[in-house]
This record gives C-alpha cells, sequence and structure tokens, in this order.
C-alpha cells in the first residue's frame, strides 16, 4: 500500500497536468457534444439530436467533408506511410554521413512546414501570371491564362494532397529510420546462410517483423496527422470555408462552426466523431502491426 | 464525331433499304440520340414548306427592259425581329430583302457592295455587310444610304501586318461590331461603334503539342522560324442571341466547333458533338442552337445548353427535292420557329417549319430552362407519349418530380435519361429521408451490437457460456473442405506463407480450387448485376450470362495454361495443378471483398465515388499482388526472373488468342469444304 501510495507520488505532477489540459477537456467536449452551446448563454441539454443533424441535416459534412475527409485521409496517410518507410530503407542502405544530412534534409519540411507555406507554396501555386507554376505553364504554352490554383475546386484538393505529402516525413519516418537501422545485422546473415536470395525477402522476412514497434508507431502518427490536417486548407486558400468546399476537412469543419459560428455544441459533436474515426483506425493499425500478446 | 459517322452509316442503310417514296413530306430522316449517344430514329422534326429563289426581283437593265435577276451564290441570311429576310446575294453584289413569307421587298446597296459576305441588322434596322472584296464593313440605313464604313483600324495593337478580310458581322447589344476575318488568328475583330479597334475577342486555341515545344526549346530562332507554325483556325461564323451572348463555329475543329462565348471570350459550353464542317450557326429566341453543315447538308439542332436535339436534312445528289441541300452556307430563324435554309450553290433559301412535336420539344425546354419545371412535366409527357426515347424528356419530368420531392420517380427518369449527376443527387435524397426515418434506430442497433459482443466474450471466458457452439464451430472449420475454402482468408494477410502452406501442406486441392472458381462466377454477376448504377457501366438489362461465363474463364485458364507452359520451359517448378489451384487462390480479394464492396456501393451517391474508386483500385492491386507472389512462389523465382515470367505469359496469352482465332476461321473454312464436297457427292449420287 505505501509503495504503490510512493509511486503514486512520482506520477502525481503528470497525472495532474495530464487530467487537466487532456482528460477534463476531453469529458467537457463529450458532454457539449450533447448540448446547444452558444458561448453565451448556458449549455442546454439536447440528447442525440447534434448527431442526428450532422449525419441528416448537415449537407456540407456529408456531401465535402467526409468525402474529401476520406480522400485526402486515403492518399496522404496511405501514401506518406508508405514513403516514410521506403525512404527510411532506402537511406539505412547508404553511409553515415550522407544519411545525416539526407535525413535532415527530408524530415525539414514538417519543422519547417510553417514557413515553407508563405515562401514556397502561397507563390508557387499563385494565381496570377507571376505565379512560378503559371509563369512556367504559360511559358511552355500549355496554358494561355494563368490559372487560380488556390482558389479553384478542382486544384485545391490535388494541391492540399502534394503539399501534405511534401511535409508528412515527421516524426513516423524518424522512427521507422531508428527501426531499420536498430534491426539486428546478424538476423540478416542467419538468414542468407538459410537461403534467403534477394532484398525484397530482406524486408518481407526480416525488416518488417523485426520493426513492428516503429511501425505501428508510424502508422498510428499517420493517422493523427492526417486526420489533424485540417489547417492546410485554410492556409492554402485563405478562407474557411474553402472555395465551394472543395478543402473541407473534419477539422476545418469543427473550426468553422466552432470559431466562426460559435455553435459550440455542434463543434463538439463533430469533435467527438473525430475522436472516434481515430480512435478506430488506430485499433485497425494495433490489429495490423500490434504484437499478439 | 462518332456520332457523325453513325448517322452516316445510318443514313446510307436507310436509303438502300428504302429506295423512294418513304416519307412522303420530308425527304430525310430525323435523328436524335438516346443516353448512350446511339442515334435512333424520331418524328420528323422539320418539313420542307418551300423555297425563295428570287425569280421575282425585277431590274431594268440600261437598255430600259426588265429581267429578272435570282440570288446568285448567296453567302449569308439574317432575320430581323420584323420577320424580314436579309440575304447577301454574294454573286449579285447586293443585299436582297424578303418578307417572311418570301416575297421580295427591295435590294439594298447594289451600287456600292462589291463581294458581300455576311450581313446583320440592328434592333433600330441599320444593315451592316461584310464585303469581302472592299475589306470593309458597310452600315446602310434603313433606306439604303450608307450610314458608315468601317475600314481595317489604325491602332498599332491590331498590328499593321494583320489581314483585315471581313466575312461576317455581327452587332452585339452595346452597338459594338464583330467582325470575322478571314485568317485572323487571334479572333473576332471588336470595333467599337466609331470603328475604333477595341481587340480581339474569343479566339480558338491550338491544342498543347509536345514536339513543337521541344523544338522551341532545342533550336535556334532561325531554325524555328522555319518551321510550318502552328495556327489557330478563324472562326468561320458568328451569331448573337437577344442577350448580347455571342456564338461562333469554326469549320475544322476536333473540339468546341460551336462556342457561347461570355464578355470575357470564354466558351460556356461543354463540348458539343458536331461536325467538320459547319459553315453558319444561329440562335432562336429561346437560345436553342441551329448549325448548318456545308459538305454534309445536315442541320443540327441544339438546346441551349448544348444537347444535340435533332439532326436532320441530308444532301442533293441531283435529285432536286426540297428539303435536301448542296452547299448550305447560311441558316436563320424566324419569330414562328421557321428555318430559313440558304445553299450557295442551288442559290436558294429554302424554308423548313417545325412539326408539332418540334413545338412541344421546344415549349418543354423553353419552360425547362427557366427553371419551371412542373409547368414543362405536362410537355414532356406529351413529347413522351409520342417518342418514348427521347432522354431529354425523361431529364425533365426527371426534375419536375425532383422538385415535387417525389425523388423515386425522378430516380427512375433520370436513369432513364442517363443524367448520372441528377441521378446522383436523386439518390443522395432518398437516402437522406431513409437515415431520417432509421438513423436512431441503427446507432442503438450498433451500439447494443458492441455491448452484447462484449457482454457474450466476458460470460464466455468467465463461464464458458456457450462453449458449445463455439466447439461447433472449430469442428466445421476442421471440416477438410473447409479449412481449404477458409484458406482465402490466410491468403490475404500471408500470402507468402499461403503458398507455401498451399504446396507443401496441402491446404487447397483442385476440388476446393474448382469450387471458389464457380463462386468465382457468382460473384461476378453479382457484382455486375447489383452494383448501384453510379458507378457501373454496365446496363443490367443486357447482361448476357454465357458472354459474362466466356469473358470470365478464357482468360483465366488462357492464363493457366501460359503460365505453366512459359515456365516449364523457364525453370520453373510449379506443376500444372498448382499452377491452377494458385492462380484461383490469388483471386481471394475479389472473392471475399467484392460482394461486401457491391453491398456497400448501394449506399454511396457521386460525392463518395471516392471511396468505392479506392476500394476497387484496392482489390485489383491486391489481386495483382497475390498472383505476382504466387508466380515467385510456386515456381520458385527471382524477382526479376518472375517479371519476365508474367510478361511471357501475357506475351502467350496474346498468341493463343491469335491462334485459336486462326484455327477457329481455319476450321469454319474447313467444314464449309467438306459441307460443299457433301452436296456434291449428294447429287452426283441421285
Amino acid at each position: 500500500m505505501k509503495k504503490e501510495l510512493s509511486a503514486l507520488g512520482f506520477v502525481a505532477p503528470f497525472l495532474v497536468v495530464f487530467s487537466l489540459f487532456i482528460v477534463i477537456p476531453v469529458i467537457v467536449a463529450a458532454y457539449f457534444a450533447f448540448t446547444y452551446f452558444n458561448t453565451i448563454q448556458p449549455p442546454k441539454f439536447i440528447g442525440l439530436k447534434n448527431f442526428v443533424n450532422l449525419i441528416t441535416q448537415d449537407n456540407v459534412f456529408m456531401m465535402h467533408v467526409l468525402p474529401n475527409t476520406f480522400q485526402f485521409a486515403l492518399i496522404v496517410g496511405v501514401g506518406g506511410y508508405v514513403l516514410a518507410f521506403l525512404l527510411a530503407w532506402m537511406l539505412a542502405q547508404i553511409p553515415k554521413k550522407p544519411r545525416t544530412i539526407l535525413t535532415l534534409a527530408i524530415y525539414s519540411p514538417s519543422m519547417t512546414a510553417g514557413v515553407a507555406m508563405s515562401v514556397v507554396w502561397l507563390i508557387f501555386f499563385s494565381g496570377d501570371r507571376a505565379g512560378y507554376l503559371n509563369s512556367f505553364l504559360i511559358q511552355i504554352g500549355f496554358i494561355n491564362e494563368p490559372i487560380q490554383w488556390l482558389q479553384s475546386p478542382e486544384h485545391l484538393m490535388t494541391i492540399m494532397i502534394l503539399v501534405s505529402l511534401w511535409n508528412s516525413m515527421g516524426v513516423g519516418f524518424l522512427a521507422m529510420l531508428a527501426g531499420v537501422l536498430n534491426v539486428d545485422r546478424e538476423l540478416y546473415e542467419a538468414a542468407y546462410i538459410d537461403g534467403m536470395r534477394n532484398r525484397f525477402q530482406e524486408i518481407w522476412y526480416i525488416t518488417i517483423p523485426s520493426m513492428k514497434p516503429q511501425m505501428l508507431f508510424g502508422a498510428v502518427m499517420a493517422v493523427v496527422q492526417t486526420f489533424q490536417a485540417g489547417d492546410i486548407a485554410v492556409q492554402l486558400s485563405g478562407s474557411n470555408p474553402t472555395p465551394q468546399y472543395s478543402g473541407q476537412l473534419i477539422l476545418t469543419h469543427i473550426a468553422d462552426h466552432g470559431f466562426i459560428r460559435f455553435d459550440m455544441g455542434y463543434a463538439s459533436a463533430i469533435s467527438l466523431v473525430l475522436l472516434i474515426f481515430v480512435y478506430g483506425i488506430s485499433r485497425f493499425c494495433w490489429r495490423l502491426f500490434g504484437e499478439k500478446d | 464525331m462518332s456520332r457523325l459517322k453513325n448517322i452516316l452509316l445510318l443514313t446510307l442503310a436507310t436509303l438502300l433499304l428504302t429506295t423512294s417514296t418513304v416519307a412522303a413530306e420530308a425527304p430525310f430522316i430525323t435523328y436524335t440520340f438516346d443516353k448512350d449517344g446511339d442515334p435512333i430514329y424520331t418524328q420528323t422534326a422539320y418539313q420542307p414548306i418551300g423555297t425563295i429563289d428570287g425569280f421575282d426581283i425585277q431590274v431594268t437593265t440600261p437598255d430600259g427592259e426588265v429581267e429578272e435577276e435570282p440570288l446568285f451564290q448567296p453567302e449569308d441570311i439574317f432575320i430581323d425581329k420584323d420577320d424580314m429576310v436579309y440575304a447577301a446575294d454574294t454573286g449579285n453584289s447586293r443585299i436582297v430583302i424578303f418578307d417572311s413569307f418570301g416575297n421580295f421587298v427591295r435590294t439594298v446597296g447594289e451600287d456600292v457592295l462589291s463581294k458581300p459576305t455576311g450581313v446583320h441588322v440592328d434592333e433600330e434596322g441599320f444593315i451592316y455587310v461584310a464585303d469581302y472584296q472592299k475589306k470593309k464593313v458597310y452600315k446602310f440605313n434603313n433606306d439604303g444610304s450608307i450610314a458608315f464604313e468601317y475600314e481595317k483600324p489604325e491602332a498599332t495593337i491590331f498590328g499593321k501586318k494583320s489581314p483585315f478580310n471581313p466575312t461576317k458581322v455581327i452587332i452585339d447589344k452595346q452597338k459594338n461590331v464583330y467582325i470575322v476575318s478571314k485568317g485572323s488568328m487571334q479572333g473576332l475583330i471588336q470595333l467599337g461603334p466609331e470603328g475604333e479597334f477595341l481587340g480581339y475577342y474569343g479566339g480558338n486555341q491550338t491544342d498543347f503539342d509536345l514536339v513543337h515545344q521541344l523544338q522551341k526549346m532545342l533550336y535556334t530562332d532561325k531554325q524555328y522560324r522555319k518551321l510550318m507554325k502552328k495556327l489557330p483556325p478563324s472562326a468561320t461564323n458568328v451569331a448573337v442571341n437577344e442577350e448580347g451572348l455571342i456564338y461562333t463555329a469554326t469549320a475544322g475543329l476536333e473540339n468546341q466547333a460551336i462556342k457561347k462565348l461570355n464578355v470575357a471570350g470564354e466558351n460556356l459550353l461543354q463540348d458539343i458533338s458536331t461536325s467538320f464542317a459547319i459553315s453558319d450557326i444561329t440562335v432562336d429566341g429561346e437560345n436553342n442552337i441551329y448549325a448548318v453543315d456545308s459538305s454534309n447538308g445536315y442541320i443540327f439542332e441544339y438546346d441551349p445548353d448544348g444537347n444535340l436535339l435533332f439532326v436532320f436534312g441530308g444532301l442533293n445528289s441531283g435529285n432536286q427535292r426540297l428539303g435536301l441541300f448542296k452547299s448550305p452556307s447560311g441558316i436563320a430563324v424566324s419569330n414562328d420557329g421557321r428555318l430559313f435554309i440558304l445553299d450557295k450553290k442551288q442559290s436558294n433559301i429554302q424554308i423548313l417549319k417545325p412539326t408539332e412535336f418540334t413545338n412541344l420539344i421546344h415549349t418543354a425546354i423553353s419552360l425547362s430552362s427557366d427553371g419551371k419545371y412542373l409547368e414543362s412535366e405536362d410537355y414532356w409527357n406529351e413529347v413522351l407519349k409520342r417518342n418514348s426515347m427521347f432522354s431529354l424528356a425523361h431529364n425533365g419530368i426527371g426534375k419536375a418530380a425532383f422538385k415535387k420531392g417525389n425523388y423515386e420517380k425522378a430516380l427512375e427518369e433520370f436513369k432513364l435519361a442517363g443524367n448520372n449527376k441528377s441521378l446522383s443527387e436523386a439518390y443522395w435524397e432518398l437516402r437522406r429521408i431513409w437515415l431520417m426515418d432509421n438513423l436512431s434506430w441503427v446507432l442503438s442497433g450498433i451500439v447494443l451490437f458492441f455491448i452484447s459482443l462484449f457482454i457474450l466474450k466476458k460470460l464466455y471466458r468467465k463461464f464458458g457460456l456457450g462453449a458449445q457452439i463455439v466447439r461447433g464451430w472449430q469442428a466445421f472449420k476442421g471440416i477438410q473442405i473447409v479449412t481449404e475454402l477458409f484458406h482465402t482468408f490466410r491468403m490475404l494477410r500471408h500470402p507468402v506463407d499461403g503458398y507455401y502452406e498451399l504446396k507443401k501442406n496441402q491446404r487447397a486441392s483442385v476440388f476446393s480450387a474448382t469450387l471458389l472458381l464457380m463462386i468465382l462466377f457468382v460473384v461476378h454477376l453479382f457484382t455486375i448485376l447489383e452494383t448501384n448504377v453510379l458507378f457501373s457501366n454496365v446496363d443490367s438489362k443486357n447482361v448476357n450470362i454465357m458472354t459474362e461465363l466466356y469473358k470470365i474463364y478464357i482468360p483465366l485458364f488462357a492464363w493457366v495454361i501460359c503460365n505453366y507452359l512459359i515456365s516449364t520451359i523457364n525453370d520453373g517448378i510449379g506443376t500444372f495443378k498448382s499452377v491452377y489451384v494458385g492462380t484461383v487462390y490469388a483471386l481471394s480479394p475479389y472473392l471475399i471483398f467484392s460482394i461486401p464492396l457491391t453491398i456497400m456501393s448501394k449506399g454511396l451517391t457521386n460525392m463518395e465515388f471516392v471511396i468505392y474508386d479506392f476500394s476497387k483500385k484496392a482489390i485489383i492491386l491486391w489481386s495483382g499482388f497475390l498472383l505476382f507472389m504466387m508466380v515467385k512462389e510456386i515456381h520458385g523465382y527471382e524477382i526479376g526472373q518472375t517479371m519476365k515470367n508474367m510478361a511471357l505469359s501475357a506475351a502467350g496469352m496474346v498468341m493463343l488468342g491469335i491462334i485459336s482465332f486462326i484455327l477457329f476461321g481455319l476450321s469454319n473454312q474447313v467444314i464449309d469444304f467438306v459441307y460443299s464436297i457433301f452436296q456434291e457427292v449428294k447429287l452426283r449420287v441421285q
């Protein structure tokens, strides 16, 4: 008993902070999800109505937000994940010095995303004649008029995906790199003696099984990252809602309802749905990569 | 363009089949198009009712004699708001004015004009004439005196060397003059009311050409200038509607031959299918578009959105029948909807009157495009009574039903019309209604299901509740054939181990593979029949089971045979049996996920297309990957060898196809040969 108390004493600071900033807000948000709350009047309990409205009344959510989020998450999440593994594996094959430099180069976009957004992407996709992409396309004669890349519904999603893929090599990538590097070399040698013949088998039979924890971490990070990416559409197009809801993701939708329309109850309901999504997909990743026992 | 080809073929066929007097009134057949874009007959849309050739034009010659001087090679026609008909009588260097019954009224500009090729009359009655030879556009007062002359603009931005060869002319609401000039690549020449140059308008574009770009990058300026320049064609003809929007037609363009331009000169119409040789277009008061084809004599009619309504007319090959043309060069439509078609070679104007059927459609279209779907419904129904294939009518009725909230009917009608976008919207509404009614049930059902599952698990672990069922399930899984069938699930996650077990542990047999092959066919049938119409391009009414059977099994067995044969000469260790079993098992993802996906597609609309599309592609990729692993594991290949083997197998399948095609053809010959000998012998014996 005393032992437990002293252990509790050690984790107490963390527990306090954790519950203060994570647990309590989540519980409160979960409660708000069942209320009508406009931040001025006290919240009014309305039961499941927010959720029913979300599915049956909110055309924007069903027609744009959900499909967009799925498309975005499938391409950026899965694509970024596969890319991260491949890059990590390729980097592991080269000598240490260039590897360190390349790692830094590949990791840097995710650190400097904010700066790059204003310095690189906004200028690159600028809608006037002077934007890099427009200028280039006009020069080679592919188009005659500049295209409003960031304001036209047809292009915004593609650009969001491109930019997100570009800076998706975050913590997950580093973890995977560490994982690949830490696979015991002797395993490969042993396997070659046992009749393994090529690189593909190396990856399939040894690298992936040995770095399952890192793969899992990378997968969960990818899921969280893609579902949390919502700002990017607003940053690129400069408006929320995005042009014709073409780049509206769940998080953008939450921000729209919560901080623009001050419909906190509804925004909390959407957040809760998002939480369930992320939890569900994380469970799926656990199933795929987690240890059996 | 394939549409045009179809029309040509159909025309030819009908001409051959029915030599004469099919249509006593109209000498041509009218077509429209069904939802798949195939031509279908429809009622005659327009009937020829007469010609104007100008034999009543009396001219006093210098000798004092009075002569008839009919139209000669006229090139353009215009009908003003009072239904007066103006024809640019190019051959006789004058403008001729008729009333709407074709009676000659007077001529204009006889002493001034030299080769008038375009005529237009504005709302105040000024007559604008483009004279190709004098390189001027004249503006005549209504009494025939000259009010203004538009000449080649002096402005430097027009370009000193730019050509000014006006062939057609129109005026917009602001009295700006738009001139079609032969050889002006930049577009129409736009002049202000006083003749000042405002700019080029609505030019055509050349398509992007990679080779040309490479040349531009690699060659020096001198070399590049020597090359044949690729230039956009200039417009052939132009029209303006009542709102002042400008339409252009360009002969020789493959895409966007007919354009509807906004103020900025951008095309508002989708790429509409038409012919290469459109010589004139016109727009009626309800914005329906009419175009005439100078080389085949066809007349096309489009609705305001550019959907093809009718194609009719034809070439006059010497039989001089009313309603056929030699080289129609102009088309105009009167206020009551009659078409006036100017023929340059026949030097006359033919008048075509819309039939009752066409009038119905016009009324319905004009109501629909004003958004009065409910009012248009009766007209569309009337149209359908006469021609149930008219897809535009189904579309109109669908829109009316949608407006009334009768989404099920709307769904049916949009399905018949092949309008996928509206179909998706109707489906969406239906789904929303269903969700509103059932959502609370479904949500609580899901929650209850998970709770009960959780409790059952707990109970089983604690008290062994339902242990018999679990044991029974395990025993069931232990049955040989069941294990073999369930092996498909193992293939999904562990392809390499799966194939190893397939080979070593006899986890699958020829029997189970054959059983799966049969299931495969059922799955395939289910998929093509039950997939949401929004996503499938298969018409479930036209599915032929035998064809589907061939489609599935012939390639599959060809693959198995070829792969086996190729790998035997390429150090592959797989037996025929293992290739067969392995191939079938490689299709596990398709077998397992197709039916759930098909069921899921029923609940999706166009908006969620990406989910369906992604899943579908994932299944195919997964199966492809398994096939790859199959070849690799069964034959014990390296990756490179596997790829080579698969490529060779594919080539082998092609060869097999060609050989069997030849054999089939030859054997037919042999059978014919034997049969004729038999006949011969039989005759001789008798």
